[in-house]
């Protein structure tokens, strides 16, 4: 128990300090170690977490440390993973504030770092977009929504309204399906 | 009181905020910024460049940096802590509904459903990141108003690139390929853009 909390901790920590461009930035990192080196989580529950931080109020970040921490210990896990994931940006901050208040970072070796790990996210997100995207879509149905979902994202419809959309959608399908396979089944 | 105005106003905004920090800053403005209230309009400009700046959630980096202004480490504590505590309760409330209700039909639904919109969502965040990445503007921006046209940053390719394949082809840690782009960027950025 006290190891899968400080792994949470020490996670969340290191997406923290390191990760640079915010919300799914986080996504492979939760990937690589939860999912496929800890197999704490499966990659259907990793999609039930951007779902969820997409749909419910507060920072993205915050939601996804205390709904994998919950996911993986618990209340106690949520915590660690949640200390984890404001620590080190209180710390960075804190000594900002307090030391340079006026400071306007524009060192072009600082900026060319974080326009670096920023490139670097978007290759490891695209790994993980595409490892998640074969585990969810394996009919037509699921393509044909999953690309009207897209689109709709792209239009400037917010994510959390495209959660929704997707239950509703999502939902109508699957009792239909169910039903016809179970009245199948009865009928046999 | 400035302790406690603080924890309750980023409480608020925790609630009102949907879909990502940036998000906030309407909000933070809107807030904090202006006569008679917490911050100058410099010192503001100042946080934003800051949270870009510096790796972490813009949403904590406010909270910290507002509260020590105003309430020293009391006070950034105070809004830090605001900004996450509806979330625990929210998002483990959310959480624990899943795990008790796993094996009921209408929840399989709903979770059937949520997943294929969650897989299209991080499809969109790589496009979003390719924009403020592979291109000096956001690509989306360009379709939506055609204002900025983006330039192609031969850098950003690279190592996009780079981090792509490695992650593919061999068994590096992601914290590893994250650092490494980092060094590439630093070194190569200033140099061919």
């Amino acid at each position: 128990m006290l190891k899968k909390l400080w792994l949470l901790f020490f996670t969340f920590a290191k997406i923290a300090a390191l990760v640079v461009g915010g919300g799914l930035a986080m996504l492979p990192v939760i990937e690589d170690t939860f999912v496929r080196k800890k197999k704490l989580l499966s990659q259907e529950e990793l999609l039930d977490v951007v779902a969820l931080t997409q749909t419910i109020p507060g920072i993205i970040a915050a939601n996804a440390a205390v709904a994998v921490g919950m996911k993986v210990a618990g209340f106690l896990g949520a915590i660690a993973a949640l200390t984890g994931a404001i620590l080190p940006s209180f710390l960075v901050i804190l000594i900002i504030a307090w030391q340079f208040p006026s400071l306007t970072p524009g060192n072009p070796y600082w900026l060319g770092a974080f326009a670096g790990i920023r490139a670097g996210v978007t290759g490891l997100i695209a790994v993980t977009a595409w490892k998640l995207v074969r585990k969810t879509v394996h009919n037509w149905f699921e393509a044909v929504a999953a690309i009207a979902f897209l689109a709709a994202a792209l239009a400037g419809i917010s994510p959390g309204i495209i959660i929704i959309a997707a239950i509703i959608i999502g939902s109508i399908y699957f009792h239909r399906t169910w039903q016809r396979v179970n009245t199948a089944e009865v009928k046999k | 009181m400035t302790v406690l105005y603080l924890f309750l106003t980023y409480c608020k905004f925790s609630l009102l905020c949907f879909g990502g920090g940036y998000m906030l800053i309407p909000l933070l403005t809107e807030t904090f910024v202006g006569d008679g209230k917490l911050l100058t309009p410099e010192r503001f400009g100042n946080l934003v460049s800051i949270s870009q700046l510096t790796p972490g959630p813009v949403g904590i980096n406010s909270a910290t940096y507002v509260g020590f202004l105003n309430g020293g480490v009391a006070g950034s504590l105070a809004a830090t802590l605001g900004l996450v505590f509806p979330t625990l309760f929210l998002a483990g409330l959310a959480v624990s509904l899943i795990n008790a209700n796993k094996e009921k039909p209408f929840l399989k639904g709903i979770l059937y459903g949520a997943r294929l919109g969650a897989a299209a969502l991080v499809v969109y965040a790589v496009i979003i990141f390719i924009g403020m990445s592979v291109f000096t503007a956001p690509v989306a921006d360009f379709f939506r108003s055609g204002a900025v046209r983006p330039e192609l940053s031969v850098s950003g390719l690279l190592i996009a690139l780079l981090a792509f394949t490695l992650t593919l082809k061999t068994k590096l840690k992601t914290t590893f390929i994250i650092l490494l782009s980092g060094a590439l960027g630093a070194l190569l950025v200033p140099l061919i853009g």
